[in-house]
Formats: C-alpha cells, sequence, structure tokens
C-alpha cells in the first residue's frame, strides 16, 4: 500500500539527483584512468589493520587533532607496518618491513612517486607525501615479485 | 520486407571482470560506466564533499584495479564496490571526527546541523526535494541516493552500501521515502498560503 503510493517519489528523486548531483565527469574519468594501475605480477599485501578504524566518536575527534595513524599491511612472507603522520598538508610515512630486510621502496599515488631505500633493518620514512590516495612497492633484492600495498588515502 | 534483428547481448558483469582482469581496457570502462554513479551515490549519500566523494571514488576504483582476478564472486561486484567505498566513507568521517551518531537508528538530521549544499535547480519542487532529502537520517540519505542510482542497482548492492541485511532493505526503503514524504509536505505546506485549495 504505501510503498506503492511512494514509488514516484523515487523516480522524481532519480530525476531531481541527476539535476542536481550528477556523477562529475572528472570523477568518471579518474575511475577509468585507474586501470593503468593493474599490475600483473606483484604480490598484493592487503590492509589488515589501521588504526582509525578502532576509533570511534570522541577518539576520532582526538584523532583527528594530528596523531599518529598505523597501518599494517600483509602479503605472504612480509608484514609492512607505515605509522603515517601529518605534515602540515603533507604526510610523513615512516616503514619497517617484517621480517626486516633492505628493500627499494617506493610511495606512488596518481600523479607521482616518491623512491626510498630501506635499510637492512626493514626501516624506511618518506617525506613530503601528499595527502592522496597512495600504493606502496617493495622491492626486495632476491625476491620473485615485487609487492605492492593496497591503496589507501593518507 | 526484412528487418535485420539488432540483438545487442550486454556482457555479465562476471565476464567484463574477467575481460578487465585479462587486460581489456575497454572491459574495464564498461565496468566503471556500469557502476560509478553507484559509489558516487553511497560516498555523497554519507553527506561528503564533491572532493571527499571524489576521493572514495578513486580509492574504490583502486582496490578494485588491485583486486582484479582475486574476487570471490564476480557477479557480486556492486555490493563489494558499495561496501568499499562504504568503509571508505566511514574513514574520512573519522579522520576528520565526524563520526556518524546514531545511523542504525535513523535520526533524523538535527535542524542546527548545516543545511546541504546549494545546488542549482530550476524548479520550486526539487529544490524542496533536495532540502528534504538533507534532513531525513543519514542511512535514509544513503539508501535512497543508492536506490535512485542509473542502473538501478540490486537490494544485495544497497545492502552492501549500508551495511545491512538484505531483508531489511524493503521496509527501510518504504520508512525512508515516508520520512521524505513527510518533510516534503511540510516544506511545502508552509509554502501555500493557508486555506489555499485547488
Amino acid at each position: 500500500m504505501a510503498e506503492q503510493s511512494l514509488e514516484p517519489l523515487l523516480a522524481e528523486l532519480r530525476s531531481m539527483l541527476d539535476g542536481a548531483d550528477p556523477l562529475p565527469d572528472p570523477v568518471l574519468a579518474a575511475a577509468k584512468a585507474s586501470f593503468v594501475w593493474r599490475t600483473i605480477d606483484a604480490e598484493l599485501a592487503e590492509l589488515s589493520a589501521d588504526s582509525l578504524d578502532a576509533l570511534t566518536g570522541a577518539a576520532g575527534t582526538r584523532a583527528a587533532g594530528g596523531a599518529a595513524r598505523l597501518l599494517t599491511f600483509q602479503a605472504p612472507g612480509v608484514e609492512i607496518e607505515v605509522e603515517v603522520a601529518e605534515t602540515g598538508s603533507t604526510r610523513r610515512l615512516t616503514g619497517q618491513l617484517i621480517p626486516p630486510a633492505p628493500a627499494e621502496v617506493t610511495v606512488r599515488w596518481s600523479s607521482g612517486s616518491i623512491e626510498t631505500p630501506a635499510d637492512e633493518l626493514g626501516r624506511f620514512t618518506v617525506e613530503s607525501v601528499p595527502a592522496a590516495t597512495v600504493s606502496l612497492s617493495i622491492v626486495q633484492p632476491d625476491a620473485a615479485h615485487p609487492v605492492v600495498t593496497s591503496w589507501i588515502a593518507i | 520486407m526484412h528487418l535485420e534483428a539488432v540483438v545487442v547481448l550486454e556482457k555479465t558483469t562476471a565476464e567484463l571482470l574477467g575481460a578487465a582482469g585479462a587486460g581489456d581496457g575497454e572491459a574495464w570502462n564498461a565496468l566503471v560506466e556500469r557502476y560509478a554513479r553507484l559509489v558516487w551515490s553511497v560516498a555523497r549519500g554519507f553527506a561528503l564533499s564533491a572532493a571527499d566523494a571524489a576521493d572514495v571514488s578513486q580509492t574504490t576504483w583502486l582496490r578494485l584495479v588491485e583486486h582484479l582476478g582475486r574476487l570471490r564472486e564476480p557477479e557480486a561486484l556492486g555490493g563489494w564496490l558499495a561496501s568499499t567505498a562504504r568503509h571508505e566513507c566511514l574513514r574520512v568521517l573519522r579522520k576528520s571526527g565526524r563520526e556518524i551518531v546514531g545511523f542504525d537508528a535513523d535520526i533524523d538530521i538535527e535542524s542546527g546541523e548545516p543545511t546541504p549544499e546549494a545546488v542549482v535547480l530550476d524548479s520550486e519542487r526539487d529544490r524542496l526535494l533536495w532540502q528534504s532529502l538533507g534532513e531525513i537520517s543519514q542511512r535514509c540519505q544513503v539508501l535512497l541516493r543508492a536506490l535512485a542510482t542509473t542502473p538501478a542497482p540490486s537490494y544485495q548492492d544497497v545492502s552492501a552500501a549500508l551495511g545491512m541485511p538484505v531483508g531489511s532493505i524493503g521496509p527501510t526503503r518504504a520508512r525512508c521515502l515516508d520520512h521524505l514524504k513527510k518533510r516534503l509536505d511540510a516544506h511545502e505546506s508552509r509554502q501555500r498560503p493557508a486555506g489555499g485549495g485547488a
């Protein structure tokens, strides 16, 4: 009964939103362009923990005040811990590879990248990363495949 | 007279996913065309600004790129995207200290909250509808925006956008439309001169 009579309202809403809040062309174009990041031979390290997810309410509000965010990515055989600190409008990433090992680490985002070595203890720091959606690529000297992390907005 | 039958077979989502996973850029674009509006609707339903919604969209599609060939249920892609977008929205809200209070309780937006951003609308009716949409509960906004997406999503997709069981989408949809109608009626009656009948 009620549901039937309200169907025209949903149609009206659809038509209103098509005009008032359409999908912007640049958003559609960016979604299509993200296909260039397809990797064929890389191992994916998925996000397994994000300190932000554990926060709710007041704690979340406090976190917004600038406390560091801790991310953990896991792939078979390697774990990557990354602390994200807000440094003005950019971010500083401090990372640790587990087990500790040297590697070439690259932080990638849609319009650029920064490369840095991880030392023999698997530690690395990357300064001035833009507040964007990023992914890390880790190439260890004798690994068969590079490891890439899940994309994450920082 | 001979009429040539033109049969356009739409590829299934699973077929497109398989092709995109094998490197077919056209298949990827077709997937984006099919689901980009749903992802956008979810982000806007969570009251994200256009800039934040654009970021959520970008992160969601990059997540799909990295998961090509790894999805367990290719046919459930709409739900996977909606759920990924929802999680990203919640992260954006937490990061800015804007946790949504009472999402599951369908609490209407407080009158002290900022009003929905102004948009250009030709008709007064649409303007009131936009305003009314911004006043109902956040969950109703996500649900109705998702349902109003073109092409129409399945209830599975909508349930993933909300993190709600599929079985409760129907009743919630009816309730949310009812809330929207009441708001709209209230605004319209305030605009009309008292006692003015047709």
